[in-house]
């Protein structure tokens, strides 16, 4: 039992207490473009920001990933001409394109957070 | 404008093929009312593209059962395939080598003939103010290219890692369109736009045709306009501030008396990519549907019976992803209806296995 305890100890906080402690941070940005991750099975997508807000007010252009929605597109989600407003995590590299084994990472800013609202 | 289209087809183009070469064949196709890729957006006269997707295609076989006794019979073949093959691409030639008369900005907007009444003829562009309303989109698009070919380029070659384009703020519109609400409304509604870069003065084109010069600012700073009394049809709505040209948004200037768009479903649930995607619902008009999905655009998509939309979506950016697919991947999706009647009521899912 007390194995079992500390393996499911050992297990959180390997696998659990890095995801809370990654650090969080505000963005924004009007989504032009946006293409599935396609060696992840359509589970996360690649947007491309122009222009992009990351904690300051000098704007860029570049790409995030985020999980994919049960909707796309239309309903208040993040898609082309919608402006998004939210949390990421800086430097998750997530979005593999590709057929596996033959996958290549597109480069991204990191992973854009539930917390992130779009305009319609 | 008198011009010459100085490109010819020299290689075979088929569904999936890109390049200057798609560029050459959509603009020789587009010289013909019968043969012409779409009436509006991309594709159309003025925007073609470098993509040889469903609606090239369609247009290949227009116009090989156009000139049938020249492409096909040769060949011996009755009916066109969408193949631009040797005798395709020999007539192709032939007629592309004759001058032509074409025009110099983007077609009109409108899915249907705009016919000026007196009450619209005051919201008409005047010659001092025509703009091309797709110039924002074409900044979009030129910045979507370089992203689907990085990605493309790299897939094709096995690299471990793509590399991106680098894209600078200015290569897109620094004015943009975000949100009209309501997206359909007959004549005297009143129209919010939600946007970025937008400020007073601004005036609203109503595609290349009609235009709305007062935009009104509320306290909130919040941009409004009235719909004119104009034609009813979908229009590509453009906001021009200053010198600059946003993007497009849709709306449909609405007549009471058409159907509403009912998204009913989309069969089968799953395709493969540039599989047939069969779309079942009512109020779709018998020409210039569009068929809005997560990743693509289709516009003039025909119904004949006003019940079913047909589509076979190939989004470019997973076109060489498809070439080495092993079936095993699934791209969830989903698409929307918009027409000369309206936007459809909801959105369904469909997915696509690569």
């Amino acid at each position: 039992m007390k194995k079992n305890t500390l393996i499911s100890f050992v297990f959180f906080c390997v696998l659990v207490i890095p995801s809370f402690s990654r650090a969080q941070a505000p963005f924004g940005g009007l989504e032009i473009a946006m293409a599935p991750c396609t060696c992840t099975g359509g589970s996360i997508i690649l947007h491309l920001f122009a222009p992009l807000y990351l904690g300051t007010s000098v704007p860029i252009t570049g790409a995030m990933t985020a999980a994919a929605g049960p909707t796309l597109y239309m309903f208040n989600l993040l898609r082309p001409g919608a402006w998004a407003l939210g949390d990421y995590t800086p430097g998750i590299q997530a979005c593999w394109m590709g057929v596996p084994p033959f996958c290549g990472l597109y480069p991204t800013f990191g992973f854009i957070l539930q917390t992130t609202g779009t305009s319609l | 404008m008198r011009t010459l289209l100085s490109s010819f087809i020299v290689a075979n183009l088929f569904i999936g093929s890109s390049g200057a070469q798609v560029v050459a064949l959509q603009q020789i196709l587009n010289r013909d009312p019968d043969t012409r890729i779409a009436q509006t957006g991309l594709g159309s006269p003025g925007n073609e593209t470098s993509y040889f997707g469903s609606l090239t295609k369609a247009a290949v076989v227009r116009f090989q059962e156009k000139y049938v006794s020249d492409v096909l019979a040769p060949a011996g073949l009755t009916k066109g395939n969408g193949f631009v093959g040797s005798y395709t691409r020999a007539k192709l030639n032939a007629l592309s080598s004759t001058p032509v008369t074409t025009a110099t900005t983007a077609p009109p907007a409108t899915t249907s003939t705009p016919v000026a009444t007196n009450s619209s003829a005051e919201y008409l562009v005047k010659e001092s103010e025509k703009i091309d309303v797709y110039a924002g989109d074409k900044m979009i698009v030129a910045v979507q290219d370089k992203i689907y070919a990085a990605i493309n380029s790299a897939i094709a070659s096995h690299a471990t890692e793509i590399i991106p384009p680098t894209i600078k703020v200015e290569d897109v519109p620094s004015v943009a369109i975000t949100e009209l609400s309501p997206r359909s409304g007959a004549h005297g509604t009143r129209v919010s736009i939600t946007g970025t870069g937008i400020a007073s003065p601004s005036v609203v084109y109503l595609g290349n045709t009609y235009i709305v010069r007062t935009i009104t600012r509320d306290m909130f700073g919040n941009f409004s306009f009235t719909v004119p009394p104009i034609p009813p049809a979908r229009y590509d709505i453009a906001i021009k501030t200053g010198d600059v040209i946003s993007n497009t948004a849709i709306f449909v200037v609405r007549d009471t008396k058409n159907p509403f768009v009912h998204l009913q479903n989309v069969s089968p649930a799953n395709i493969a990519y540039g599989g047939t995607l069969t779309i079942a619902g009512s109020g779709f008009a018998s020409e210039n549907n569009t068929v809005v999905t997560t990743y693509q655009t289709f516009s003039n998509i025909p119904s004949t019976d006003g019940k079913t939309l047909v589509i076979r979506p190939a989004p470019e950016s997973m076109r060489e992803s498809a070439k080495a697919g092993s079936g095993t991947q699934s791209t969830p999706m989903s698409l929307y209806i918009v027409n000369d009647y309206g936007f459809s009521d909801s959105e369904k899912t469909f997915t696509m296995t690569i």
